[in-house]
């Protein structure tokens, strides 16, 4: 497998602070400064089923170390998390699957930035209701939970491509 | 003066507004584009004093849009507001006349410290 496995649920949790912390966490985490405030993204020692509406934004990275990095949330919470990056105005749809595929490209981005080779990122995609990506196995997730809702946020791993056999030299 | 935003988000844009309005760059004129194709369009309608442009979008990336813009003997200043911070893209940004990059999740202070030889 790819450079990915490097990655450790420290990092994921890194990341994703940073970026809940600098676009939605706001002026309400200041106020509420206990671990446990459901406005901080807070890491779950347990893993939570995921609602069997989730919404699942992914982002690949390409290159040497081949895979993808996806955020998994509720409908609700992306909602909320859409509101709450656009300056809580309201937010359609399309904002909610704008919103949750800048929260994967931030993440993925600053993920692949802690990996020892160039590799280059994709553009992010959203789709409702999950199901799983083929070839993909999960190398790294970390549970968190946001506004009492749970989210996740798991690096999957493409084997490496297998080079095609030697074709038998005819006679 | 005028600043050009280039992303494809419309959420990203909107954040990159108000952090620049946090900044203290409240009043400048802002124009904004959602590609780089459209980007390179804006700078010849709008001639803005100021680039801000993501990384990896659909249609033309910012990296292209900067070569285009140099090519065409733009010399608009360019800074790049992108998830890929890495040093290697930093240094290809660079070299093709970008004068910073920022790196997303940014703040108000990294704005200011990246905007303030530009802008004053």
């Amino acid at each position: 497998l790819s450079a990915l496995a490097e990655l450790r649920p420290d990092d994921i949790r890194a990341v994703s602070a940073d970026v809940w912390s600098a676009y939605l966490e706001g002026h309400a985490a200041e106020d509420c400064p206990d671990p446990t405030c459901p406005e901080t993204l807070t890491p779950l020692a347990a893993p939570v089923a995921p609602s069997a509406e989730v919404v699942r934004a992914a982002v690949d990275i390409l290159g040497p170390c081949r895979g993808v990095v996806v955020l998994e949330l509720e409908p609700a919470t992306a909602h909320a998390a859409a509101v709450r990056m656009l300056g809580d105005e309201p937010a359609e749809l399309t904002d909610v699957d704008d919103a949750v595929g800048e929260l994967v490209n931030m993440v993925g981005g600053n993920l692949k930035s802690l990996l020892p080779q160039s590799c280059s990122l994709g553009l992010p995609v959203v789709v409702r209701g999950g199901g799983s990506a083929p070839e993909a196995r999960e190398l790294c997730r970390v549970d968190f939970a946001w506004q009492g809702h749970p989210l996740r946020v798991m690096v999957w791993g493409h084997p490496a491509p297998v080079p095609p056999e030697p074709k038998e030299a005819r006679p | 003066m005028k600043i050009l935003i280039v992303d494809d988000s419309r959420v990203m844009r909107q954040i990159v507004v108000r952090t620049l309005r946090q900044a203290g760059y409240a009043g400048h004129d802002l124009v904004e584009a959602s590609n780089g194709r459209e980007g390179l369009e804006a700078v010849t309608t709008h001639q803005p004093n100021l680039v801000l442009s993501d990384w990896n979008m659909p249609e033309m990336t910012g990296i292209d849009l900067l070569q285009a813009l140099r090519a065409g003997g733009q010399a608009v200043p360019f800074g790049f507001v992108t998830s890929e911070g890495s040093p290697d893209m930093v240094t290809r940004a660079e070299q093709a006349g970008a004068m910073f990059v920022i790196t997303k999740p940014f703040t108000p202070e990294s704005f200011r410290d990246a905007l303030e030889p530009v802008l004053g």
